[in-house]
């Protein structure tokens, strides 16, 4: 029972911060918009549905916390209190406490510091306005008279499975107006023997007098499941609508429609209803219908999936052994289908980057605010999709870099005004696909980077000599290098120097790159490149003695067989081609690798050109086998992490093939001398 | 997860009449608890894995999973066998790892009670022990029982 209740406490926490980035995306709009109406609605949903459940899982300190909230919000949707940015800000605040009071529910962390300010400041808010309220709410009696239900509750078997109890509804019922005729029904209690203590038996039929409608009524019923009937009918008397609407929960969803725009039921069942999905604003990642499944099944299945294509490329393989004139139609199809399928299955990996937009919009609000900056956020292609693995990772990454582009990029009101811009700044984000990559460019129009001052920067704390000679962009790169900072007062907010080099490392364990441009005077641009996804690689396929390697296309560059006398031998036994007036240093990849039979002459073999940072050297291989789409299989799992590896895909007979890691390669070369001198013999070569 | 529970905690209950898988390298006989074995696969190919310990021999696909390869005798430091279609692997769990143990042969399933098992001999410091979790005593039969946690960890030391 125990592990039960954990169980739903994860779901309930896992929706919990849906419903958060719902509220605050919602919040962040409040103030822009006209559609107000809507936007609370979404809000006070989404504090609801917290509320109910926490209050149902005995999660007490959340429970209280949104009861206050959702007061308030009540208050603002009845138009007791008008929106002001201090009213925002209050609500955004309390984003942040709920957010701060579910984390200390999930990890058993403190509760948030602003607890008790933030929760004085909501209950000061709905006290002061209950003596108006009370008139308001006289004056509401008067303006919709009472009316009489009649209403039938008859919670499904399995209610308590899905964490509910029908005292709660009864309750809320109570609250709504005056709970009358009580009865309860007990026809379909089984004998003791079959009963199941875990099962419900019982139903309700009582009679409600309120001054809400009905539609109100059932949205106390928003969260019960599927199976439960629910029957609402207005006795005639007090209501002018004699018509008998009844009522299954699914009607229930209906009538409420909206609800889908960010909540997806709790027991996980799927939601799909086209009228509510128009009604829906589109709003990003929060308004899409899902289903909720256990990420680690989800892989399951897509590595089935792969084994699947696999599979099809072996039969494949086997019907041309055996007759390699005549082509199967039936093996053509069933390998398009399964082909189809796989990229189907990737793609439900997907998510919208949307989230994450949000995020910075929430941060360069809060920032340009604390800073007095006039800021604003411009954001395109948030329904860009990406690996959910990869948003996850990247998700801070980003937020970071734009709190740098308002603290560091964006210039005050008076200076800008004084360069002759406009008061207000910009910072834009924009994502957009190309090329089998997803790019995130952020761009502002503040004072961009002076290479001046990095540059000495970089000298101060010793990552350069005084007298390197660095073209511009090299020096911008070394904004990513650890240890350098160029705010020239370390605030709070930014400026630390541990900032970018955490952003490199991060979008590199990622198989990505970021790239930084700027103009002094008109602004920064960094352009991140991320894979899609993580799962699926574009390899080449090497042999190399008996064996077969996958390099990543992406990094390959080119691929040719040295004319006799290109490839030249260095003091040190490093051997060097020239590629177009370039030089570039042989990788001889059977000895990295301890590959023996394979080929060791450069001119009986093939050099593959692999791109790393601007660091291009050359493969010795036997020769290239063709391109592949590999499934990664990472040899953590079983295994360890190996040098020089980057995990490991099964081929189409079956065998598995190592995957090359470019960048670890490089640190592999057992005779390589450090970089720097390695680029100074290469000048004396050339 | 659970099932490394259970095995735990199947382990404990049958305490008396532990069961072993025994195999043999180089005649000497050596036994694995039973519930650890996953299954017993004949040789299949194996991918090297560049810049390894000798023991470790790669990689194999066991049905889309990729598995290492540890060959026992190069891991006790034994003359090397040739691989031929007699050649076993035993799929063993150890945590929530999957690894392959090549041995010679496999020979049967033992019932050891604990009074048959002794402790690994102490031989001193000179002698690595580390990897015996103690001996079985079979009518004649002496087998040697493997602590694989010691046995297959592949942290680079």
């Amino acid at each position: 029972m125990n592990n039960d209740m954990q169980e739903f406490v994860e779901v309930f926490l896992e929706e919990a911060s849906e419903h958060l980035e719902c509220m605050e995306g919602a919040l962040l709009e409040l103030e822009t918009t006209s559609d107000q109406p809507e936007l609370l609605n979404t809000v006070f949903r989404a504090v609801h549905s917290i509320k109910g459940t926490s209050a149902t899982l005995g999660v007490r300190s959340v429970a209280e916390f949104t009861h206050e909230f959702e007061s308030l919000l009540d208050r603002m949707r009845d138009g007791q209190l008008h929106v002001t940015p201090e009213l925002t800000e209050l609500l955004l605040e309390s984003v942040d406490v709920l957010t701060g009071l579910l984390d200390a529910t999930a990890s058993g962390s403190p509760e948030p510091v602003a607890l008790d300010k933030v929760l004085a400041q909501l209950r000061t808010l709905n006290k002061a306005d209950s003596d108006l309220s009370a008139q308001d709410n006289r004056s509401d009696i008067n303006d919709s008279p009472q009316s009489t239900f009649r209403i039938t509750f008859r919670p499904s078997r399995d209610f308590f499975h899905f964490g509910l109890s029908p005292l709660l509804y009864l309750r809320d019922l109570a609250e709504l107006g005056t709970v009358e005729d009580v009865c309860l029904d007990s026809s379909a209690l089984p004998p003791i023997e079959q009963m199941s203590p875990e099962s419900c038996y019982l139903a309700w039929a009582l009679r409600l007098t309120t001054h809400r409608t009905k539609e109100q009524i059932l949205e106390s019923f928003l969260f019960v499941d599927d199976a439960t009937f629910i029957e609402i009918v207005p006795e005639p008397k007090d209501s002018d609508q004699p018509d008998v609407v009844e009522d299954s929960h699914s009607n229930a969803v209906k009538e409420s429609g909206k609800l889908l725009a960010c909540n997806a039921s709790a027991n996980g069942s799927v939601v799909s209803d086209d009228s509510s999905r128009a009604k829906a604003t589109p709003r990003g990642a929060g308004n899409r219908e899902s289903v909720r499944v256990n990420g680690e099944r989800l892989d399951d299945m897509i590595n089935q999936i792969g084994e699947l294509v696999i599979g099809i490329s072996m039969v494949e393989a086997e019907w041309q052994s055996l007759s390699p004139d005549v082509e199967s139609s039936a093996i053509v199809q069933l390998s398009k289908i399964v082909r189809d399928l796989q990229e189907q299955s990737l793609s439900m990996r997907m998510v919208p980057i949307a989230a994450t937009f949000q995020k910075m919009n929430r941060s360069v609000r809060d920032l340009s605010g604390r800073l007095s900056k006039q800021v604003r956020f411009e954001v395109s292609g948030e329904e860009t999709e990406l690996d959910k693995t990869v948003v996850d990772q990247i998700g801070d990454p980003l937020v970071h870099m734009i709190r740098n582009s308002v603290d560091h990029g964006i210039e005050s009101p008076e200076e800008r005004i004084a360069a002759g811009k406009a008061a207000e700044g910009c910072v834009s984000v924009r994502a957009y696909h190309q090329g089998g990559n997803i790019y995130i460019e952020m761009q502002d129009d503040g004072k961009g980077l002076n290479p001046d001052s990095i540059r000495r920067k970089a000298v101060d704390r010793g990552l350069i000599s005084a007298d390197a000679k660095l073209t511009e962009q090299e020096i911008y790169d070394l904004v990513f290098e650890a240890g350098l900072s160029t705010a020239q007062q370390v605030s709070d907010v930014s400026g630390r120097g541990v900032g970018m080099d955490v952003v490199r490392r991060n979008v590199e364990d990622l198989k990505g790159s970021v790239s930084i441009a700027s103009t002094p005077g008109q602004g920064t641009t960094v352009t991140v490149r991320l894979p899609l996804t993580l799962a699926i690689l574009d390899g080449l396929l090497l042999s190399l003695g008996s064996e077969v390697y996958v390099a990543p296309l992406l990094s390959v560059v080119e691929s040719f067989r040295p004319q006799p006398g290109e490839v030249k031998r260095l003091a040190n036994d490093m051997e060097v081609v020239q590629v177009r007036g370039e030089v570039v240093p042989v990788l001889p990849l059977h000895s990295v690798l301890n590959v023996e039979g394979a080929v060791t002459d450069p001119y009986e073999g093939l050099l593959v050109i692999v791109e790393d940072h601007d660091t291009k050297f050359a493969l010795l291989v036997d020769d290239l086998l063709g391109q592949q789409q590999a499934v990664i299989k990472n040899l953590e799992s079983n295994f360890r992490k190996v040098p020089g590896i980057a995990g490991a895909t099964i081929l189409g007979d079956g065998r598995v093939a190592l995957i090359l890691d470019v960048v670890g390669l490089r640190h592999l070369v057992p005779s390589q001398a450090s970089r720097t001198t390695l680029t100074g013999e290469l000048h004396d070569c050339s | 997860m659970t099932a490394v529970d259970d095995i735990a905690q199947l382990t404990e209950l049958s305490t008396d009449g532990n069961q072993f898988l025994t195999f043999t390298l180089q005649e000497e006989e050596f036994g694995i608890e039973i519930l650890r074995v996953q299954e017993i696969k004949g040789l299949a190919r194996i991918t090297p894995i560049p810049n390894m310990p000798n023991y470790i021999r790669g990689v194999m696909n066991l049905r889309g999973t990729v598995v290492p390869i540890v060959d026992l005798r190069a891991r006790f430091s034994m003359p090397e066998a040739s691989y031929n279609q007699f050649t076993v692997i035993i799929v063993v769990t150890i945590g929530e790892k999957v690894t392959g143990l090549v041995v010679d042969a496999v020979s049967d399933v033992l019932n050891v009670s604990d009074e048959n098992i002794e402790p690994p001999p102490d031989m001193g410091s000179g002698s690595d022990t580390a990897f015996m979790a103690g001996i079985a005593k079979s009518g004649e039969r002496l087998i040697t029982l493997l602590n694989m946690e010691e046995l297959v960890s592949f942290d680079p030391s």
